[in-house]
């Protein structure tokens, strides 16, 4: 790029007085007093799960299982059938979740399906097993004869229980009869769901009426947010299942869209409650509203955004002074004449005077 | 050091720094010349500067510094604290505003430095890599900025890491980087992207003070190479 020019050049007009670690010093000292300014005044997002319609929550809380449990019973209730059913977003994904499901593709070409083959599925996730069926029979079953003959009921109707099976396969068509009838009993005019009960009318469930409420009490105790976490092994600092369990329900959406944040919103841009996010992420968020993107419709839209990020969000102004009309903008739309305004009107009346 | 001197085989000149060339086995009389040769310390503490550069615009990438600074003390102060201590305790709270503002600062000072550097091509004259090293300071900061909201151990960054896992799937990154483990986002922020950052705007520092700051389109005559080293001494500079 720079060829044989000599690596240092020296400006040899007009100059002026400066020093470089005044100039830094003063800098640090005025961003850090703008900065203890905007605290002071403004604080930074940390509000928790407050929303309009919902209740008051203490700074800093995060989403778990057994706020959802608290907040909106028949929610957990219904997303815990899906699980078992396979029907829902996580158990469908494909990789690095499940073995196959719906990855993204841009000319016939997954990336992660790719990255599976490399890697492995490297978050393997069973929605039936990992969200249901173990945590009730570590810790509800133990101390539930109902909850444990539910669980073993449930398993010997078949069923896939292996790490990552897909979607489809996780449940028999014994297990499937039995959900389908009790997701229909969920919504039933009748029903009553409180964080510890479900009451529906009489039908053929099978055990899934214990199972589900089994694990509403897990959640109401918060054990199934502490064996979410990983206290089958270790503290863990990985909450990818505990994420996907609870985005899998209505009540994730229903918080973020009312705090304004949710893709079709602000998105990454902004956070809570109006406070600023990741805004140089304008042109990311902005891609997911363009309509030619499909937005509503498009199955590969992340793929999409995230191919066109790189291509107009890193590639495009890193080689933007080597690629021909882009680099012509700056003479095109001058606004260096107006930048060096005064610079310029100095040099020639500098040049005028030499003339005369 | 006299006695390396003395142990130069004898009849053969020692070559000067300036003319070394560079050595797998021997690589530091290069890096020395090349480093006083490109790096000469009035170049990289000066006092003076060019008259067009009197406008606040210039002072857009040293603030846009100054937020990284402040982010990276009032950062290195909360991590001290671990990842979740200041959502109860008040001066981690605080710290945390202060590291979201200058954030917010750092990348604000850093879009109209980026803005104005594109409408004055200060790319011209050989500054090419200074622009590139420029954009992949924005790059890592967005990476930096991306991990650091992610280990917030709340419902925003809950969310985020929910959210942006669909793109990070969707490229095949998500089988090794898993965005919802805050524990991997933790590392990635205090220890690799920071660091890349951090070395990446210093390399861009580097530039600026070695190419020096662009001359406006049409003075470009007025920038002529600079004296070498020998020079300088003789001129009793």
């Amino acid at each position: 790029m720079s060829g044989s020019r000599h690596p240092l050049r020296t400006w040899t007009g007009p100059e002026r007085s400066y020093d470089l670690i005044a100039e830094g010093t003063i800098a640090v000292v005025l961003v850090t007093l703008l900065c203890v300014a905007a605290a002071i005044i403004w604080g930074s997002p940390d509000a928790g799960l407050t929303y309009p319609g919902g209740g008051k929550s203490p700074a800093g809380q995060a989403f778990s299982a057994r706020y959802w449990d608290t907040s909106d019973p028949a929610d957990l209730a219904a997303t815990a059938v899906s699980e078992l059913q396979g029907s829902s977003t996580t158990a469908g994904y494909g990789p690095p979740f499940t073995t196959t499901g719906d990855s993204q593709e841009f000319i016939g070409i997954k990336p992660a399906v790719i990255a599976k083959d490399i890697f492995g599925l490297t978050l393997p996730v069973n929605t039936a097993k990992d969200f249901v069926l173990a945590p009730v029979s570590q810790l509800v079953a133990p101390y539930s004869t109902r909850a444990a003959l539910a669980v073993r009921r449930y398993e010997a109707a078949g069923g896939d229980f292996a790490p990552g099976a897909p979607g489809a396969k996780l449940a028999s068509a014994t297990q499937q009869h039995w959900l389908a009838n009790f997701a229909k009993a969920l919504t039933a005019r009748s029903a009553r769901i409180t964080p510890t009960s479900i009451t529906v009318p009489p039908g053929d469930y099978g055990p899934v009426r214990e199972l589900v409420t089994a694990e509403l009490l897990a959640a109401h105790s918060g054990a199934l947010d502490g064996y979410l976490q990983g206290s089958q092994q270790q503290i863990s600092t990985d909450t990818y299942q505990g994420t996907m369990f609870f985005s899998d329900g209505s009540l994730w959406f229903k918080i973020a869209k009312a705090q304004g944040i949710i893709g079709s919103q602000w998105g990454v841009m902004n956070e809570v409650w109006n406070f600023p996010g990741q805004v140089w992420l304008w042109l990311y968020s902005g891609m997911y509203q363009l309509p030619f993107l499909d937005p509503t419709g498009n199955s590969n839209l992340d793929l999409d955004v995230g191919l066109l990020m790189t291509l107009l969000g890193f590639l495009l102004p890193m080689f933007a002074p080597w690629i021909p009309g882009i680099n012509r903008i700056p003479r095109l739309i001058p606004l260096y004449k107006v930048i060096y305004r005064r610079y310029y009107a100095a040099r020639g009346r500098a040049g005028r005077s030499q003339a005369r | 050091m006299s006695g390396s001197a003395a142990s130069w085989p004898p009849g053969q000149e020692r070559p000067s720094d300036q003319e070394a060339r560079f050595s797998w086995s021997h690589p530091s009389p290069w890096l020395r010349g090349a480093l006083v040769r490109n790096y000469p310390l009035r170049k990289l503490l000066p006092d003076r500067e060019p008259a067009y550069v009197s406008s606040l615009l210039y002072a857009m990438g040293v603030l846009a510094l100054a937020g990284l600074v402040v982010a990276v003390l009032s950062g290195a102060l909360i991590a001290l604290g671990g990842v979740s201590f200041w959502h109860t305790n008040s001066f981690g709270a605080f710290m945390n505003s202060v590291h979201f503002w200058s954030v917010q600062l750092f990348f604000l000072f850093m879009a109209v430095h980026f803005i104005f550097n594109f409408f004055i091509m200060a790319w011209r004259g050989g500054r090419g890599w200074t622009w590139i090293t420029g954009v992949l300071c924005f790059i890592l900061g967005i990476l930096t900025s991306f991990t650091g909201f992610l280990m917030m151990t709340n419902w925003d960054s809950q969310w985020i890491a929910q959210q942006a896992k669909d793109a990070f799937n969707a490229l095949g990154l998500g089988a090794i980087w898993n965005v919802m483990d805050a524990g991997q986002q933790f590392t990635l922020h205090v220890v690799l992207t920071v660091t890349l950052l951090v070395l990446v705007v210093t390399l861009h520092l580097g530039l600026v003070r070695r190419r020096g700051v662009v001359p406006p389109p049409g003075e470009e005559a007025l920038e002529v190479p600079d004296l070498t080293d020998g020079q300088v001494r003789a001129a009793g500079q």
